[in-house]
């Protein structure tokens, strides 16, 4: 087991965002979370990365990565975890990134800030990187500002980044949603080929069930801070439990396109 | 012996300065090359700011000369009657003819400019010696004065408004609002006045009789200066500090694991530093100008006080050289300010080139 939560429950000041979820997740597995926005679904990656916004606290629960429970870590060790063996991708990689450095300045801050190489070898790592992700031009993509690349490129630097250190656990919220269908397709589809290379296990948080069903072997649905329905994907999509479910599926009209563009 | 440790020496001198000359060359260049792309990206902007530039002082000079010839007093009556002495008519009339201020006012400006155009301002009648003189007598001490003043503002408002944002509603950030508000509120001619009783007079640590530029007679009023700005600074700075601490990157560089400390000064202080510095740059063309409440309570011998005295003479031509001079200035350190910024801001470097 590599990530088990139990009874997490977050809240914002006063008001109680996410409350008793569980849910575990193996080695290499795929996990999405689907739900309509302000259900907590990204609120619970973000209580696993240690990243909630500021007036956001876990209430209760526990969240255990390989073995050890999160919430008792120090800054410290929150710190050697993010960005090593956790990392997480978001909706707009761009905006994540500092607008006033070039991309390869951050990628290489950011590799060094985990690792011993010195910056050349960092900058030649980070460039194998984004070719990985099939960034045309990687050396000139180090060059650029974020506010220069498209947000399909932006996207896949973030997925880079994420995947530099082999991440075991890899958090994505909603990281296609921003982009038109062709691009979500090729980008999903060249994260899961370095996942699957690297035995990276995922935790995807999307509205887009379509996205969901082609990733995940289990889908967890969540409504309101709770969870609704949980099991396999092919369960829940062929045979939906709730009412909220059903409802979710028939909200996503393209899904036989973007299954069609998927498969 | 020591002829051949000569030798070698003088070789390695040369080596040294030979290769001084190249490094020297080399970054001559590169800057060359930064400034070269710099004004070529903004090109035409900086013809259109410097025709801006020279609309905006034929404006402030002419209203300036409109001001002191509508304003009441006579320039020859202020500079011939000292005391109670009682000046014939006819010697006042020859003063104001040879003064040229018997001429209609249009003429008297044509006048003026004309001189300006060959580097003439003019002769100050108070001074008894040509303007640009005179505004260069204030300037060592006006500069001196904003240099220092800025610094210790600096010094005091940068670390209080970071350390005031990253503690927001906690122990410290109270605290140093606090002091802020007290600040804000104390008006700095009373905050002079205070320093003065306090440290010239009671405890005796600093001169308190001004009238030359030196370091001691210095610190009073750069403190008074640097505790009026600096309050308002803290705010500043903690405010861009908040502002940017609770924009989306930091969020990312946390989720990359990055430490704290290379979060806040590689990536929140420098985007933090972009607003403040087209403040700064109001401030400093502010200070150029002469602050002539503190310089007249610390009868410190800069450009504010000299301005207070041309005005209560009635000395025209060095009220006028004066205003061209803080007009000048302002403009100057705005329009660098604004090259600064296109400069440190990629996004508005590179969005000319697209």
């Amino acid at each position: 087991m590599l990530l088990d939560i139990a009874k997490l429950s977050v809240s914002y000041g006063e008001h109680l965002m996410v409350q008793n979820v569980d849910l575990s997740l193996d080695r290499g597995g795929v996990l999405a979370i689907v739900g309509e926005s302000g259900s907590g679904k990204t609120t619970v990656i973000r209580a696993v990365l240690g990243c909630l916004p500021h007036e956001g606290r876990v209430t209760g629960g526990a969240i255990t990565f390989n073995g050890k429970n999160l919430l008792t870590n120090t800054v410290a060790q929150w710190r050697q975890l993010c960005g090593t063996q956790m990392a997480m991708v978001f909706q707009d990689s761009g905006s994540m990134l500092d607008p006033i450095q070039r991309i390869g300045t951050q990628f290489v801050e950011y590799i060094q800030a985990h690792s011993s190489m010195n910056r050349i070898e960092a900058a030649a790592a980070a460039t194998h990187m984004l070719a990985r992700m099939h960034l045309a031009n990687p050396e000139n993509v180090m060059q650029r500002y974020p506010f220069e690349l498209s947000g399909g490129m932006n996207q896949r630097v973030g997925v880079a980044m994420a995947l530099f250190f082999k991440p075991q656990l890899l958090l994505a919220d909603e990281p296609t949603s921003a982009l038109d269908v062709t691009t979500q397709a090729q980008v999903v589809k060249e994260m899961m080929h370095i996942c699957r290379e690297d035995g990276t296990a995922i935790i995807i948080v999307t509205h887009n069930i379509g996205v969901a069903a082609y990733m995940a072997d289990e889908i967890l649905v969540m409504r309101t801070g709770r969870i609704v329905e949980q099991g396999p994907s092919s369960a829940i999509l062929q045979d939906p439990q709730t009412d909220y479910t059903k409802e979710l599926l028939q909200a996503v009209p393209q899904i036989g396109e973007v299954h069609h563009d998927l498969y | 012996m020591p002829f051949f440790v000569g030798i070698g020496l003088c070789k390695d001198v040369f080596c040294i300065h030979k290769y001084l000359r190249l490094l020297m060359m080399k970054y001559l260049w590169i800057f060359y090359f930064k400034l070269k792309g710099m004004i070529f990206l903004k090109k035409n902007e900086l013809l259109y700011r410097l025709a801006q530039m020279v609309i905006t002082l034929f404006g402030v000079t002419l209203l300036t000369f409109g001001l002191t010839y509508v304003s009441p007093g006579d320039p020859v009556e202020m500079l011939l009657e000292v005391g109670d002495t009682i000046v014939p008519k006819e010697m006042i009339e020859a003063t104001r003819h040879q003064l040229g201020l018997d001429q209609p006012f249009y003429l008297q400006y044509l006048r003026w400019l004309s001189g300006l155009a060959h580097g003439d301002m003019g002769l100050s009648y108070s001074a008894k010696m040509p303007v640009a003189d005179r505004l260069l007598q204030g300037l060592p001490g006006t500069v001196a004065l904003a240099g220092t003043s800025l610094i210790m503002m600096l010094l005091v408002a940068v670390p209080g408004g970071i350390l005031s944002a990253l503690y927001r509603n906690r122990f410290w950030d109270y605290l140093i609002r606090g002091f802020s508000f007290f600040g804000v509120s104390m008006p700095s001619f009373w905050v002079g006045l205070i320093l003065l009783y306090v440290f010239g007079l009671k405890l005796g640590l600093c001169p308190i009789a001004g009238g030359v530029v030196t370091w001691d007679r210095m610190i009073l009023p750069a403190a008074t200066l640097a505790i009026a700005m600096g309050t308002k600074y803290t705010r500043q700075v903690r405010t861009a500090v908040l502002e940017e601490l609770g924009q989306d990157y930091v969020v990312g560089a946390r989720a990359r694991g990055l430490p704290m400390r290379s979060i806040l000064w590689r990536h929140v202080l420098p985007n933090a530093c972009l607003p403040l510095i087209t403040l700064l740059g109001l401030t400093i063309g502010w200070l150029l100008g002469g602050v002539a409440v503190i310089e007249m309570v610390f009868s410190w011998p800069g450009l504010g006080k000299m301005a207070v005295h041309a005005i209560e003479m009635r000395d025209y031509p060095l009220v006028e050289g004066f205003v061209l001079w803080v007009a000048v200035f302002y403009m100057g350190i705005n329009l660098l300010v604004d090259c600064s910024y296109a400069y440190l801001n990629p996004h508005l470097r590179k969005g000319r080139t697209h």
